[in-house]
């Protein structure tokens, strides 16, 4: 089950940001905001990390990643800002996954726990640095072996706090569904994943644009509902969502893949 | 590309074109807030963000617009531009976000000490742990600082007498939270089922002084505030049939939590009745619920009500004399809490009632103990600063002991002729305590803590203060240490052998270190502790005085091949005690006490567990010589001069558990399980025995060679 959870994360989280990418990269052009400073690399950082890994993937080297890893690194060490080690930790999920993807279970283990105890560490803590940390520990549950279980209480309880702590922030009701979604029905999952993603879908990505800021969830969000809906049977409101979806993420890969499960029906 | 820098240049052509208004962002303890918002109320999509050092440069047009400023985690401030000096640089201050009403109820849910326990368990780390048997107070066993030597699940921590350290539900004290505590110490289990448990924090040393009447250590227990699921586990096994719902009233405001139990010895000593020889019988049936409700948005309310009837029927030895043991015990008690939330802090209430009736008879002893608590305690804990939290309250604890008994005349004639006497003794104390604590994160080291308690004496108490200092130091992400001392003060519970409420105290100082990383973790302790005040020894004539305690612990915890878990832990006890004034040897002076364990865990096969626990023999005083007593034809034994000279033999014992989860149709489980207890069948000695004029003598010994197997159903919908 773990295993189907971490497949079914990996294609999520493969493909999610597709249309994210693209659009980011048509709104930096246009983007009206003017940033103070000279460094540039945190300027729409979630598009360039995740640039890199599909550059990674397309190339079978991590030489983006870790070109950027190191850059944010330094750029860490002169400024010590929370927000540096965020983006640091979320490049760690995309390089862990590339690895994955390479069949590397064990460089992926590796670079997964290294941002999920930067981000346990980091002090004073927002939410979203508690809905990161949720999302890479659910990421990280397939490697925990006996764990597994200590983990998954702790991922709920990080989202929760994410909620708690900005009951706007739509990342953290889609990592508390996620969480939700990927857990057995007999373990007390799969009972409260709509309700969170319904609630992620009807927030904004961001309450003011900016591009240092995170943005990712809202079209993964849509496509857990989709396959919710469609997992349970209930296909007029995965139609629903589908429609809503795309219309808001035309170009997203991971929505219009569902398109052929619901087909016909 | 080019119309990118195109782009950039007009951009910046246009920015030195315009003046406008400078200034730097930061939070309240002067930090740069890097990635703000900073936009004017009129077009919040024409604004800019700040720079690594706070700093930011807008444009204005209009001075009667609103510059606003935002930031993850921190609330908006909104500046009337016309307040604004433009040439001046602006520095803007952004503070934290007031906590959210969710927040406060998270933050509330954790202890303000809770930097200073040195284990916390929840639910999974009961059952997966080798030695608990499912039991809460039992897995504590297995840590480094447990001292337990009797087998029974009152935990005794760093070298102190069980009684010394006190066990709390949802603040509340629960004494003797054991099944049938009687003479012949059993009570192996606790009265707590795990599955009504959310956190169970265990304080080793330093009790923190936001609970009273311990001087040694504490362990919290905090129920659950929601559950995920409705479900029914339906049990049975070698000795004992029950069931447990946990079921939702009211989706996320109220659940309940109900179980009953039933346990029986036929099968349980029937198939194992040479390895049981001092047990005959026993019957149990108990029976809990817990209810939890949200009454509005602020407040939450929660009732945990049990009740247990016990019957033991065995055989004991004292002294001389050997016979029949006859034991009941009827126990009821609730503990009720109720919580109010604000922004600030959470104010609490918290009240205990505890009723229980103990009788047993025994040669010609006979005892009938009744015994009433109340407890009640007012609370406010209060999120003063991001940093600092403080809480403060008072406590009443009332007991009355009631003991109807009839005692032998003569200690060392105990057949059911011999001469006895009735005695019939109740005594009560009303024990009112005020205390302060504070909590406060001086960085991302360094953690200092303090508390306060002193009580205001009713009746002929003695006066008397606590207090206590904690220091976490944090030097990395995977080290760790903790420093703390005090003194400490509580009240002995009354027994068959001590009927008064001794005032006990002591002094503690301790330090811990810990080591994590991912599959590994490395704990070490230090500490000294000096504990005074009268304080009875079970089966004993003597009052201790004085107890020192200094201890050394190591353990290593180590996960590898993904499924496997090996723990080792040593401790070093250096104990010794005074009786009317002279020193002997502690009643846990161990040159070393061993555990280890090792576990496989696969949820998709099975889980196996071995544990062992070694340590030298326990001291006792032997019986040198007797002579005969020709008023009651029993001989007088004379005690060695030397007390505490003799020891008995070495303790070891290796215990074996085996469980099997299989999955059913309809989210239902099913959980099969067997355990062998004391597999090489050790004989641990666990006290003396002597024939009639005292010639030679026997011991009886802990549990021997047992087998035990069931079965749960999980059954959820």
């Amino acid at each position: 089950m773990i295993r189907l959870f971490f497949i079914s994360f990996l294609i999520i989280s493969s493909i999610g940001n597709t249309t994210q990418a693209n659009k980011s990269e048509i709104v930096s052009c246009q983007r009206q905001f003017k940033a103070a400073q000279s460094d540039s690399l945190p300027i729409g950082i979630q598009s360039k990390i995740y640039t890199a890994f599909v550059q990674g993937l397309r190339s079978q080297n991590d030489d983006d990643l870790t070109k950027l890893s190191k850059q944010l690194e330094n750029l860490y060490k002169a400024h010590n800002q929370n927000l540096i080690l965020y983006w640091r930790s979320y490049l760690q999920f995309y390089l862990s996954i590339y690895y994955f993807e390479k069949g590397d279970k064990q460089n992926s283990e590796k670079e997964i726990d290294k941002g999920t105890a930067w981000m346990e560490n980091m002090e004073n803590k927002n939410s979203e640095d508690y809905a990161l940390l949720a999302m890479l520990q659910g990421f990280g549950i397939q490697f925990q072996g006996m764990k597994a279980m200590f983990i998954s209480i702790a991922i709920k309880k990080n989202a929760k706090k994410a909620i708690a702590l900005d009951s706007t922030n739509l990342r953290a009701y889609y990592v508390y569904a996620s969480n939700d979604f990927h857990t057995p029905e007999e373990y007390g999952g799969g009972k409260e994943a709509e309700k969170y993603l319904l609630k992620a879908i009807s927030l904004p990505a961001q309450k003011i644009k900016n591009d240092y800021l995170p943005s990712w969830g809202k079209e993964e969000s849509y496509e857990m509902l989709i396959k919710l809906y469609i997992k349970k049977g209930k296909l007029g409101l995965a139609k629903k969502y589908f429609q809503e979806g795309i219309k808001e993420f035309p170009k997203s890969h991971a929505i219009n893949q569902l398109a052929s499960k619901l087909e016909g029906k | 590309m080019k119309s990118i820098l195109i782009l950039f240049l007009f951009l910046s052509v246009t920015s030195f074109a315009q003046s406008g208004l400078k200034g730097v962002v930061k939070d309240k303890k002067g930090k740069p807030v890097f990635a703000a918002n900073v936009y004017l109320k009129s077009s919040p999509q024409k604004g800019v963000i700040t720079d690594f050092n706070g700093r930011f440069s807008l444009q204005i047009s209009n001075r009667k617009d609103t510059l606003i400023v935002s930031f993850i985690g921190f609330q908006t401030k909104k500046i009337p531009l016309a307040s604004i000096d433009l040439n001046k640089q602006l520095v803007v201050i952004l503070k934290k976000n007031t906590q959210s009403l969710e927040e406060v109820i998270i933050s509330a849910q954790d202890p303000i000490s809770k930097h200073f326990s040195v284990v916390k368990m929840n639910k999974l780390d009961i059952y997966f742990n080798p030695v608990s048997q499912g039991d809460p107070l039992k897995a504590i066993t297995i840590i480094p600082a447990s001292t337990t030597t009797d087998e029974t699940a009152n935990p005794s921590l760093r070298g102190s007498s069980a009684d010394r350290s006190r066990v709390l539900l949802n603040g509340v004290p629960i004494y003797d939270p054991v099944r049938a505590s009687q003479l012949n110490n059993q009570g192996f289990f606790s009265l707590f089922n795990p599955e009504i448990i959310d956190e169970m924090y265990v304080y080793a040393s330093n009790p923190p002084l936001t609970s009273g009447n311990t001087s040694a250590g504490l362990v919290q227990i905090q129920t659950k505030k929601n559950i995920e699921t409705n479900q029914l586990q339906l049990s049975a096994s070698l000795g004992s049939a029950g069931l447990f719902l946990s079921q939702k009233i009211k989706k996320d405001v109220s659940f309940i939590q109900a179980y009953g139990n039933f346990q029986f010895s036929n099968a349980f000593v029937g198939i194992q009745r040479k390895d049981l020889p001092d047990i005959k019988n026993f019957q149990t049936r108990d029976a809990g619920l817990n209810f939890h409700s949200k009454i509005g948005k602020r407040s939450a309310f929660n009732s945990f009500n049990y009740f247990i009837d016990e019957r033991f029927n065995g055989v004991n030895e004292l002294f001389t004399y050997k016979g029949a043991i006859n034991a009941t015990n009827k126990r009821y008690f609730t503990v009720n809490n109720l919580e109010y939330y604000t922004h600030k802090g959470v104010f609490s209430i918290n009240n205990g009632i505890n009723i229980s009736k103990k009788d047993f008879s025994f040669g010609n002893i006979k005892s009938e103990n009744r015994d009433y608590q109340i407890y009640t305690s007012v609370n406010y804990k209060w999120f003063v600063l991001d940093n600092t939290n403080l809480q403060f309250g008072i406590t009443q604890d009332y007991h009355r002991d009631e003991f109807n008994d009839r005692n032998p005349v003569y200690y060392y004639a105990l057949s059911p002729n011999s001469q006895s006497f009735k005695s019939d003794t109740t005594i009560s104390n009303n024990n009112l305590e005020a205390y302060f604590y504070i909590n406060w994160d001086i960085n991302d080291k360094w953690t200092f803590s303090s508390g306060m308690r002193s009580n205001i004496p009713t009746r002929n108490q003695k006066y008397y203060f606590s207090s206590q200092f904690g220091l976490k130091y944090q030097l990395n992400s995977q080290q760790s240490f903790l420093l703390g001392g005090g003194r400490y003060h509580n009240y002995a519970t009354p027994s068959y052998y001590s009927q008064k409420y001794n005032l006990l105290s002591s002094y503690q100082i301790a330090l811990d270190y810990s080591y994590k990383l991912k599959n590994t973790l490395i704990k070490a302790a230090t500490y000294f502790t000096n504990e005074t005040g009268g304080q009875q020894t079970s089966n004993s004539f003597f009052e201790i005085n004085k107890i020192n305690t200094f201890g050394i612990e190591f353990s290593l915890e180590q996960n590898f091949y993904k499924y496997f878990k090996f723990t080792f832990s040593n401790s070093f006890i250096n104990q010794s005690m005074e009786i009317n004034n002279k020193a002997y040897k502690g009643p846990k002076d161990f040159n070393y006490l061993v555990k280890t364990t090792i576990q496989y865990f696969n949820p998709k096969l099975f889980s196996l567990s071995l544990a062992y626990i070694g340590r030298p023999g326990t001291f006792y005083t032997p019986i040198v010589n007797s002579t005969l007593d020709y008023q009651t034809d029993f001989y007088k034994p004379v005690f060695s001069q030397n007390l505490y000279s003799s020891q008995y033999g070495n303790y070891n014992r290796i215990d074996v558990s085996l469980s099997r989860y299989f999955k059913l149709k309809n989210n239902n489980a099913f959980i099969a399980f067997i355990s062998l207890n004391n597999v090489l069948n050790n004989k641990n000695e666990r006290q003396i025995f002597y024939t009639t004029n005292y010639p030679a003598h026997h011991f009886n010994y802990y549990q021997l060679r047992i087998v035990y197997f069931g079965i749960v159903w999980h059954l959820n919908y």
